[in-house]
């Protein structure tokens, strides 16, 4: 019980109001969709465990709510968060568009080293598409991030984008842990694993 | 000789290499607190710097190892930091007790081989008498400022960190080795097995009480209290909340009310806190809307009396003629559900039948109102219904079914008037509803039995759920929004998917949760009974033959409590958790209210409330996510080595225990 994970990461997905992250996230989460929109307050978490590569990943992923009036709440729980999602709606060119703005935030807000993650949701929409999978690509691209085409509606590409991040992010922190030098005035005593945690953390 | 010596000998390797560290016996090698800080160090070097450290600061060394372990690696501390200073000899018992629990965390991720390289080696180190080295017995002078109060924010943990008292110099000639045993509350002595250190005082675990309700305090879930010195459970709300009744009631509810079936005087409790429940929603939805507000103001009075007339129905049979069927029914239902027990997971899929039928009440009504449509929808709920109860239910069968037919029938009057009702412009509707007293003006009839609807439904909401049932009431306020109906739909649907997902996740009843730390108590009032028996025997065969066997019992006893106090912890936070769940849930129900309404029509007063509820729904928000750090903080703490599942109460007890999401 005690044992119920072995990492714990802290996730946040922004964009633009509408585009659909907490149906992301409450499919993620709960496998459930529903197309009532009810526009988020402020801030919300929720949480599932997932297994990559053996660990037990406690994912707790933040919701955002997208309207401007929210900002300053919101951008204070950039910094805690390991990994971004950045999502915008391929039927609203807008929202794609102001990928750019959201990434001046992240920048102005979260910390250095924050896995990102570019997602374009609805694709079920395909007839309504105004955002084209190349121009995404290219913007992906250029900032050096993954990209998928998801739909909270139908199901597509949830599991994989989160647990891609998830698994980047444990990656990143196990290669880090690697490196670290032994810095332990200790005799020989590197503390197995407890370490590692912290440095997650 | 393998316990003790085994222990002794364990501590010695651990020390290795370390200043002014030489384990040779169990009691005066310890007394300056270093060895206990070496230990820490060999395992956590961030957690201490030891080269800071000298031997001379007895009180601060002692306090610093002390603390530590029990912030960052949840070993309670059961020596005190005073004791050590004033003993010369500090006590054997307590020492081997004490340094037995850093064994239990650190065996396994030893650097050195653990426990396997310590039965090896059994031979060297013969015990010294205790007192050879010779211990300064300088008066410390502890200076508490120069370490500072670590600041807590984990809930754990919420008792503050008060800067400890400058321990007595003048004990030092105390020849006795159990110096403080006393406990702050009863006064009589503490045996070592039932020792709680708080803020440096002691106390029997099982006398540290809520100064409110007078429950043992739990770890992890109580907090100082208003007078120094008391602590009470973090259940307890701080001094009225004005902002929602509703949801005050259903937290101070005490936790062991069983509103259980059977009983009809319990049968009565439960209608009389609903509308109790109903009475602070509605006081709310009227303060909300001050009487010169547009349409708000035509609604209240109607409403009022619509909460009167629900209210007779409930208690005596009420002679208001026009809703008599549904009304009947839906009382004889109520009656009969509660005399029905109900195993857990019927009550889940009865509480999402409910749902359901809620649900698609506003559906239709959102799509026009359509006869049609609705029937549709009827006989799909029927067809649930039966579906449901066929295989769910086994022996109230009948009941159940009447109590969805009795739904089904308001909810079919109910769709039949709203069909009416969408002839007519917002402006009749709102004039209709001057007549009262038992009139059938359509919308008031429509929300009457929008009332039973919802009532009704709630109240399938099986025993000790009141909770969900306040959530549902929260409608009431939303419904009635003068700009119509739409703004209350999309709150239901929200409310809706609220629900949902508190059944789809881990949720446990608050009743059980209370339940299982009972039986958690149980075990621990009965493990403390046998350490106490089992500490007499210890001290009477001290160096006995026969001691060392015990002594292995007795570490076993030790393990095991912890184990049992991890995991009380554990069912605290998940109680708090659902707790803070559904204060979110109602308060962002209030706020969303609020918030619909456009902008340059909120007086002063609904703003700075919306601002308020903001502030909270964040609070709240963080609240919940400190949880979530502390659990992983203890996951650290106790590492994920599984000394937790090893041990054997765990295993006992986890198959009813939590769920892995918490």
């Amino acid at each position: 019980m005690a044992k119920s994970y072995d990492h714990l990461f802290k996730l946040l997905l922004i964009g633009d109001s509408g585009v659909g992250k907490t149906c992301l996230i409450i499919r993620f989460a709960e496998d459930n969709f529903t197309s009532t929109y009810i526009s988020t307050i402020g801030i919300d978490f929720k949480i599932r465990t997932v297994e990559i590569e053996g660990k037990k990943i406690k994912l707790q992923v933040w919701d955002t709510a997208g309207q401007e009036r929210f900002k300053t709440i919101t951008t204070a729980y950039y910094r805690g968060a390991m990994g971004i999602i950045l999502v915008y709606d391929i039927t609203d060119e807008k929202s794609f568009e102001n990928i750019q703005n959201w990434m001046k935030s992240i920048k102005e807000n979260a910390s250095a080293g924050v896995e990102r993650l570019l997602l374009g949701n609805k694709c079920d929409m395909e007839n309504k598409r105004k955002v084209q999978r190349e121009h995404a690509e290219k913007l992906a691209k250029e900032h050096g991030i993954r990209f998928f085409e998801t739909s909270a509606k139908s199901s597509v590409n949830v599991e994989e984008a989160f647990n891609t991040l998830a698994r980047d992010i444990l990656m990143k922190s196990t290669k880090k842990l690697g490196q670290s030098p032994k810095g332990h005035v200790d005799l020989k005593g590197s503390p197995k694993k407890s370490s590692s945690k912290c440095s997650m953390v | 000789m393998a316990a003790i010596k085994n222990l002794q000998v364990w501590c010695k390797q651990q020390c290795e290499g370390y200043r002014d560290v030489s384990i040779t016996n169990m009691t005066t090698s310890f007394r300056d607190g270093l060895a206990f800080c070496a230990i820490l160090h060999r395992h956590r070097p961030e957690l201490i710097n030891f080269s800071s450290l000298s031997k001379e600061n007895v009180y601060d060394n002692n306090e610093l190892a002390f603390r530590v372990a029990e912030e960052q690696l949840g070993i309670p501390a059961l020596l005190d930091a005073e004791d050590m200073v004033a003993l010369k000899v500090p006590d054997r018992l307590s020492i081997l007790t004490y340094v037995s629990q850093y064994y239990n965390y650190f065996h396994g991720r030893s650097p050195i081989g653990g426990m396997s390289g310590i039965k090896r080696s059994t031979s060297e180190s013969s015990e010294e008498p205790p007192g050879k080295k010779a211990v300064t017995p300088t008066p410390v002078k502890p200076s508490p400022a120069h370490l500072p109060p670590v600041v807590k924010t984990n809930p754990a943990h919420l008792v503050q960190d008060l800067p400890k008292e400058n321990p007595p110099a003048t004990v030092l000639g105390d020849s006795s080795n159990l110096r403080s045993s006393s406990c702050a509350i009863c006064g009589s002595h503490v045996h070592l097995v039932q020792r709680h250190l708080v803020d440096g005082k002691l106390y029997h675990r099982n006398c540290f009480r809520c100064k409110q309700c007078s429950n043992t305090l739990l770890s992890g879930a109580y907090k100082a209290g208003t007078t120094p010195g008391t602590y009470i459970c973090t259940s307890h709300q701080q001094p009225t909340r004005p902002w929602n009744s509703g949801l005050h009631s259903t937290e101070n509810k005490p936790a062991r009310t069983s509103t259980t079936s059977g009983d009809p005087q319990k049968v009565l409790m439960k209608p009389s806190q609903f509308n109790k429940d109903i009475n602070s929603t509605f006081n709310l939805s009227n303060s909300a809307r001050p009487s010169g507000s547009s349409a708000g103001s035509n609604f209240s009075p109607g409403f009022q009396n619509l909460h009167a007339g629900n209210k007779s129905d409930l208690h005596e049979d009420a002679t208001s003629p026009p809703w008599t069927t549904s009304r009947i029914k839906t009382q004889q239902g109520l009656g009969i559900w509660h005399s029905t027990k109900w195993e857990q997971k019927h009550q889940v899929n009865l509480q999402l039948l409910g749902l359901v039928l809620v649900l698609s009440h506003h559906n239709s009504q959102l799509r026009g109102f359509l006869v049609l449509r609705s029937t549709g929808t009827l006989g799909m709920i029927l067809f649930w219904v039966c579906k449901g109860r066929d295989l769910n239910c086994n022996r109230s069968t009948g009941w159940v079914s009447c109590r969805f037919f009795s739904l089904a029938i308001s909810l079919l009057i109910g769709r039949a008037n709203a069909t009416e009702d969408k002839a007519e412009t917002p402006g009749d509707w709102r004039t209709r509803l001057k007549p009262v007293a038992n009139s059938l003006a359509h919308s008031v009839e429509n929300y009457q039995l929008h009332i039973f609807s919802v009532f009704g439904a709630s109240l399938m909401w099986p025993q000790g759920e009141m909770v969900h049932s306040s959530h549902l009431l929260l409608l009431f306020p939303s419904s009635i929004q003068a700009d119509g109906w739409h703004v209350g739909i999309r709150q239901h649907s929200f409310l809706a998917c609220y629900f949902v997902t508190q059944l789809q996740e881990d949720y446990i009843p608050e009743e059980e949760i209370q339940e299982k730390v009972r039986e958690i108590e149980k075990q621990l009032d009965e493990l403390e009974l046998k350490g106490v028996d089992m500490e007499k025997h210890l001290r009477d065969c001290e160096g006995d033959e026969s001691e060392d066997a015990l002594m292995a019992d007795w570490f076993k006893l030790i393990h095991e409590k912890q184990l049992l106090l991890r995991l009380e912890s554990e069912l605290m936070y998940k109680s708090k958790q659902q707790k803070l769940e559904e204060k979110q849930g109602t308060i962002e129900s209030e706020l969303r209210h609020l918030m619909s309404k456009p902008e340059n029509q909120k007086t002063p007063m609904e703003k700075k409330r919306e601002k308020e509820l903001l502030d909270l729904y964040v609070d709240t928000v963080n609240n919940r996510n400190d949880i979530v750090e502390c659990l992983d903080e203890d996951r650290i703490r106790y590492g994920t080595q599984g000394w937790w599942e090893e041990g054997k109460v765990g295993s006992r007890l986890l198959p009813h225990s939590l769920p892995n999401r918490i």
